[in-house]
């Protein structure tokens, strides 16, 4: 009597098993709510501590006496998140965003694109104001300058900052974040309000 | 005699253990008693819809008030679980008509809570046209 061969199907399974186990390993992509449970958490400030820090400190603001002193909305100008860490990735623009967008929207405060030097700015306006000699453009749909129609001058400056620390002993490293933000009167060059962020702490190993 | 010694002993014992394996990483707390606080609690509805949760997070009493036209609201919870608690809430507002604020992103704030400690979780309207609130809470379970 002939024995079946048992070596033959082992031999043609093992590259089923291996499909099998590359398929499992390499899971289609999902999407995520990024501040939930699922966003993976790095040892910088994640796209969620971005958020969070931001809007935190936006809330505190708008819940503080500082704007009561102006005639709402105040004009303010936005100067780009200074990064004050040794990590060159920090979503400073994720927060710069935030931080506009949650002032904006509450009423108490308008930015200006009008200036160079701020974040936001936006050339149009002075190009928009450059079209008076242009025969191209209906000239009276062009933006006139001088007194009439000249672009405000903002009251105050909205300016952040991230800061952070780093501590190890050894095994474990920590960094800790935290976001300042702080308000200025341009008029009397007075800081008017300013507060940080809590903490973002991070630990890993070494 | 020397039965109620032992169990006296036993009972000393037991009390110490249960200090130790439960007591540890819990907190004490010192609270004023100011008579002059008056603070603008509101009514909330508790919609429980995870148990053990409920059991862990325990909502006290919730607080309003009005700055610059916005409402700021503050819901006071206690930690009543045994051992560090993890948690995420969201707030989403409605205007008068009941339509969602549409702020986006909508962000889990997470926060952490040691055993028997009361937190805070502080709010502001981010329009004057939002005067009504929801707050989700969950646990916050890390992405191993």
């Amino acid at each position: 009597m002939r024995m079946p061969n048992l070596r033959r199907p082992t031999l043609v399974s093992a590259p089923l098993v291996a499909v099998i186990f590359a398929s499992a390993c390499d899971s289609p992509p999902k999407r995520i709510d990024p501040t939930g449970p699922e966003a993976v958490t790095g040892m910088g400030v994640d796209y969620g501590d971005a958020q969070e820090i931001a809007d935190s400190l936006c809330r505190q603001m708008l819940a503080s006496p500082a704007f009561l002193r102006y005639q709402q909305p105040v004009l303010a100008r936005y100067n780009n998140t200074i990064n004050n860490t040794s990590d060159p990735n920090l979503p400073i623009n994720i927060v710069n965003t935030r931080i506009r967008s949650t002032l904006l929207n509450s009423g108490q405060i308008q930015f200006t694109s009008a200036l160079r030097t701020a974040e936001g700015h936006d050339p149009s306006v002075r190009e928009a104001r450059e079209l008076a000699d242009d025969p191209m453009f209906n000239q009276q749909s062009v933006q006139e300058s001088g007194a009439m129609n000249a672009v405000e001058a903002p009251k105050v400056s909205v300016n952040s900052e991230f800061q952070s620390a780093y501590s190890t002993d050894g095994s474990s490293k920590q960094k800790t974040y935290q976001l300042r933000v702080f308000v200025t009167d341009l008029l009397s060059g007075r800081v008017i309000w300013e507060q940080t962020s809590k903490p973002i702490a991070k630990v890993g190993r070494n | 005699m020397k039965s109620v010694l032992s169990s006296d002993w036993m009972r000393l014992a037991l009390l110490s253990l249960l200090v130790l394996l439960c007591g540890c990483k819990a907190t004490n707390t010192v609270s004023s008693r100011h008579p002059g606080v008056r603070p603008n609690a509101i009514d909330v509805s508790y919609k429980v819809d995870n148990a053990f949760l409920a059991l862990e997070l325990k909502v006290i009493s919730a607080y309003e008030e009005v700055v610059n036209g916005l409402i700021n609201a503050q819901i006071n919870v206690r930690n009543e679980g045994a051992g560090e608690l993890r948690y995420m809430w969201q707030v989403v507002w409605f205007n008068k008509s009941g339509m969602q604020v549409p702020i986006e992103p909508v962000t889990w704030t997470r926060e952490f809570l040691a055993e028997r400690q009361d937190g805070t979780i502080l709010f502001t309207a981010p329009t004057r046209d939002a005067v009504d609130w929801r707050v989700t809470l969950r646990k916050w379970e890390r992405k191993e």
